[in-house]
């Protein structure tokens, strides 16, 4: 069954096609790798399902109804949840507060409520605070929670961004290069961490430069080069299909 | 309660408590705007303008009740926050503080020609309605329902769109919403700042609302610290005191001031109180008291 549906997307900038008639089908409960070199389009993809760009043509369906053109906030509400691949946290707020921002379309309080000080709305931030300190134990950040944001170390501000997407109670969860700059023990604990996410029954869509990494956990996989779709398949294909070796290594001489 | 202070303080000396009063309403309206949400606002005296101008019409002119005047003044005021808001919401730092200069400029201008206004005359004649303990209870409120306000859900979306905007929308928060909400209320509080001051010095002109005056609120959250609440005040009632304080370096009062803030920008950026934290405070002094405490225990 399918949770996510690309089907012959382009996007143009300017005169630059970066990603070129790409579909794809990401089914529901899979680990769904994307990889492909530097510039392959990738990220725009991703920027791409959240709203960030609008397709210059094709279609982008997200548990069947069509999602292409929402603006990012209304794509985070209807369960698409990600990370981004240099790390975009508040930083300035405190390691709590930026799972409570994620959480910012779940709680209901409006500006009138709280600053009145309803009964409701105080209610509203207690469950706001259990959900967000629980998000925080699921990574291994639950010590953490007033620190600064800013003032984690690089992996623990990676868990904090996978923390705040998962806030927002998604079905599906885009992660740009989650292992991007990590150690190996760090990355164990990542696979980790992702694999407890499936089994939350959240959908994982996965950008990876680390084949490592995307062989360990994904069930399939796509293979982005300028924009196109090369190959798609489970992980022992794709690691054997001369294209994708072509593609990252060169042709040989 | 006026009368009170008098015993203790002079009248000048009760007129600075009552101006450092309106300018904290005025400074905390333009921190949700700036402070908070980053939306950089150097006219936040325009709207001011149009709250005093506003209210000042509606009393001298049609004789309006000074609470339908206020609550006048701070509507009019939120209206022209959201009609500069939402064509500039795509705007960012520089070319948002552009607008916002021109704004506060045209409005100028308009009162400096509306005969209604009394064009470069000003207003004179406007009932002295405002008084400390108007003021200060408009302060407490406001002051609490703004704490109310950043400690919740909407509090941490406006702080999350100055933080990363991309972010914030990922988050999903309507960061279009707010940003023009966030310009609403923070004028709403600079009209209403501008009806207080309008029936406290009972004359206004254009000139009192000129491009420094903008200036000056700005430093007062910058000096204090961007987005807190204390900080805020802190920066308002030393800006607002220090004009008086060197009145006996008068002539370099300009350099005494520019020294000042050039200081700031060395040591502490982020304002005098823009880094610290409740918490942190906390915890520093739960430290030192057990410093404290360890120390006294070893002499005995």
């Amino acid at each position: 069954m399918s949770i996510l549906e690309i089907k012959n997307v382009s996007q143009e900038f300017g005169g630059l096609l970066a990603l070129d008639r790409v579909s794809m089908t990401v089914d529901k409960g899979e680990i769904f790798g994307l990889i492909g070199p530097n510039g392959a389009g990738k990220t725009t993809l991703f920027n791409l399902i959240t709203g960030i760009y609008r397709p210059t043509s094709g279609e982008v369906w997200f548990e069947g109804r069509s999602i292409g053109g929402l603006r990012p906030y209304r794509i985070a509400t209807v369960g698409i949840g990600r990370t981004f691949q240099n790390i975009r946290l508040f930083k300035k707020l405190s390691v709590l507060d930026n799972v409570r921002v994620g959480m910012h379309s779940v709680s209901r309080a409006g500006f009138i409520s709280a600053m009145l000080y309803t009964p409701w709305a105080v209610k509203r931030e207690r469950v706001t605070r259990e959900k967000s300190m629980a998000l925080l134990e699921l990574v291994g950040l639950e010590d953490k929670a007033i620190e600064l944001a800013g003032s984690l170390p690089y992996g623990e501000q990676r868990c904090l961004e996978i923390a705040r997407a998962m806030a927002l109670d998604p079905s599906l969860l885009l992660l740009d290069e989650p292992a991007a700059g990590m150690n190996a023990t760090e990355k164990e604990e990542l696979l980790e961490l992702i694999r407890r996410i499936r089994e939350l029954g959240v959908t994982v869509l996965l950008v990876e430069h680390d084949m490592n990494v995307v062989m360990n956990i994904c069930d399939r996989i796509a293979v982005l080069d300028y924009g196109r779709k090369i190959a798609e398949g489970a992980p022992e294909q794709i690691k054997n299909d001369p294209r994708v070796i072509e593609s990252y290594l060169g042709v040989e001489l | 309660m006026e009368a009170f202070i008098l015993q203790y303080v002079d009248i000048y000396v009760l007129q600075i408590m009552v101006l450092i009063g309106i300018n904290i309403i005025m400074a905390l309206g333009l921190n949700l705007i700036t402070g908070v949400t980053g939306q950089l606002s150097m006219g936040h005296a325009g709207f001011m303008s149009i709250g005093a101008y506003t209210s000042a019409i509606l009393s001298v002119h049609f004789g309006m009740p000074f609470w339908f005047c206020l609550t006048a003044a701070g509507l009019m005021a939120a209206l022209a926050g959201v009609f500069i808001g939402i064509p500039t919401l795509r705007l960012e730092g520089d070319y948002l503080a552009m607008v916002t200069i021109g704004f506060a400029e045209i409005v100028r201008v308009v009162f400096l020609n509306l005969d209604i206004a009394g064009r470069g005359m000003g207003l004179s004649g406007i009932p002295a309605t405002t008084n400390f303990t108007l003021v200060w209870g408009l302060v407490i409120i406001i002051v609490l329902l703004n704490t109310g306000l950043l400690k919740s859900r909407p509090g941490r979306a406006l702080y999350s769109i100055r933080e990363d905007e991309i972010a914030a929308e990922a988050s999903g928060v309507n960061t279009t919403l707010y940003k023009v909400v966030a310009f609403a209320l923070g004028t709403f509080l600079a009209g209403i700042g501008g009806s207080l001051y309008a029936h406290y010095l009972t004359y206004i002109s254009p000139q009192d609302f000129d491009f420094m005056r903008s200036v000056e609120y700005l430093n007062m959250v910058v000096l204090g610290g961007m987005g807190s609440i204390p900080g805020t005040i802190l920066g308002t009632v030393i800006l607002t005191i220090a004009p008086e304080v060197l009145r006996f370096v008068q002539d370099y009062r300009l350099l005494f001031y520019g020294a000042l803030l050039v200081i700031l920008m060395i040591f502490r950026p982020n304002g005098l109180l823009g880094d610290v934290r409740w918490v942190d405070v906390k915890r520093t002094w739960a430290r030192i008291r057990g410093q404290a405490l360890a120390s006294s225990s070893s002499d005995s």
